[in-house]
């Protein structure tokens, strides 16, 4: 038994990239106040604040996904553009696309949401 | 979309008229569903019965991408958030209409009865174990029929922890990130309880962002359930992964260890990426490499590249090609079906098709 335990450097990858990563993500969100400050901002500027602006949007959404009872989110994509966020990737049953759906059009700064979900179960 | 809306529909005006009536019953519904997959196959060598390579192959292949299937799957609500979930799954060839994909059996991928509310999920039945579920969530190429960490599973112990017989499972809600699930399958033979005994266990975390999982399995030869192709291949199976989501990105890794009980004791390290670039149109790869701890001359490595253009939301077509190089007794195979072994030296194979999910 001893002998196959997981390898520690195959535990610390995964902890660095379960652990690493999300702070270099979260970096970004500070200053993502887009709209008020657009007139000073040069367009380069301007168009960098909204993307940054949308990423965190997508994230808010995929956070509210996880919450959802009864939906299994984990193969959802979210992209988000400009308050529109797309839905894409899959559901384990069609039935959890409507869950998904009105849980990313409750998240505020979410303007209108487009369904491109397909149905994938587990074992599929 | 359009017939379960109706149903749901269906189901609130039976809820209201039966409240109106003052009985206690509610929504529940039967759902038929399915997924119907062929396409053509390549593989630059194949694998004889002497072990060596009998020549390239041109192909008509079932399932290309996703098992064929069809099943019913139906929920009552029984009241007071109780309700009781039932699932009937068959695996089919699309080349040839009979059994495949499943144990051999008439609903041989899943036939279970259950009960649920809101502690979490019991199920009773023919089932797929946690460790198979939690190797699912975490495969970059979602365990695709062919360059995946599937073949590399079949070819360990065959359909043993993803048909699991006679077998009990408790699956929990979602409490701050974290679920989890166990399984236990009973063997069935009177008189020696560890005869075909079998269990696993899974533990998730998912933020949104981040997943974190890890998966335990641990089967015994024998049983009261002989199936072909075979469910009880005496093995200890161990998975840890993580997935991270970047925008339209999300990459994977996982190291998966099959002690098979006489044979290899092996190591699949995986890691990919899955880009999904348009709302209908998806490219995903990954690399797995196997090693086996008893002998480290058997090894290989296995690349695999996917891209998916979803027509609509249930037609799909397909494409995918893979790399395999199998030293020693390795012999990592390309496809679930038709080439689920390689033999020594480097294959290569390739994949087209169209998936319909109903």
């Amino acid at each position: 038994m001893k002998k196959n335990r997981f390898p520690p450097w195959a535990v610390s990858v995964l902890l660095a990239a379960a652990i690493g990563t999300p702070c270099a993500y979260a970096q970004p969100l500070e200053d993502a106040g887009v709209t008020g400050s657009a007139s000073a901002a040069t367009p380069a500027q301007n168009s960098k604040a909204i993307r940054k602006a949308d990423r965190r949007l997508a994230k808010q959404v995929r956070h509210a996904l996880v919450q959802v009872k009864g939906l299994d989110s984990e193969r959802i994509v979210v992209s988000a553009r400009s308050g529109s966020v797309t839905l894409g990737g899959s559901v384990p049953e069609a039935a959890q696309s409507g869950l998904a759906v009105a849980a990313a059009k409750a998240v505020s700064g979410v303007s209108n949401v487009t369904d491109s979900l397909t149905v994938k179960a587990p074992g599929q | 979309m359009f017939s379960q809306r109706k149903f749901r529909l269906a189901g609130i005006a039976g809820a209201v008229s039966l409240l109106l009536s003052g009985a206690a019953h509610a929504q529940s519904g039967v759902t038929l569903y399915g997924v119907v997959d062929g396409g053509l196959l390549y593989t630059s060598k194949t694998l004889d019965s002497s072990g060596g390579n009998s020549g390239k192959q041109f192909s008509f292949v079932d399932s290309g991408s996703a098992p064929s299937q069809f099943g019913l799957t139906g929920t009552e609500d029984l009241g007071g958030g109780m309700k009781a979930v039932f699932k009937l799954e068959s695996g089919f060839s699309v080349a040839n209409g009979g059994f495949n994909n499943s144990n051999g059996n008439l609903f041989g991928r899943q036939a279970y009865i259950g009960l649920a509310n809101a502690y979490g999920e019991i199920n009773m039945g023919l089932q797929f174990s946690p460790f198979f579920l939690s190797l699912y969530d975490l495969d970059p190429r979602g365990l695709s029929q062919f360059g995946s960490g599937l073949p590399i599973y079949l070819d360990h112990v065959l359909g043993t922890g993803v048909f699991n017989a006679n077998a009990i499972s408790y699956a929990s809600p979602v409490v701050a990130g974290f679920s989890g699930s166990a399984m236990f399958s009973f063997g069935g033979v009177a008189g020696n309880f560890q005869s075909g005994r079998q269990y696993s266990v899974n533990l998730k975390y998912d933020n949104g962002t981040v997943m974190v999982e890890g998966a335990f399995y641990d089967g015994n030869s024998g049983g009261s359930v002989n199936t072909a192709p075979p469910t009880n291949v005496a093995f200890v199976g161990r998975m840890l992964g993580a997935s991270y989501k970047i925008g339209k990105l999300t990459a994977k890794a996982s190291f998966v260890n099959y002690k098979v009980a006489g044979g290899f004791n092996s190591y699949v390290y995986d890691a990919g990426l899955d880009f999904l670039a348009l709302p209908d149109l998806d490219f995903n790869g990954g690399v797995w490499y196997v090693s086996d701890r008893n002998q480290t001359t058997n090894h290989s490595v296995m690349g695999a590249l996917g891209t998916q253009y979803f027509l609509s939301r249930r037609t799909t077509l397909y494409g995918q090609v893979a790399v395999v190089n199998n030293h020693g007794a390795m012999n990592t195979g390309l496809s679930v079906n038709n080439a689920l072994f390689s033999p020594e030296g480097t294959t290569t194979g390739v994949t087209v098709g169209v998936r319909h999910v109903f």
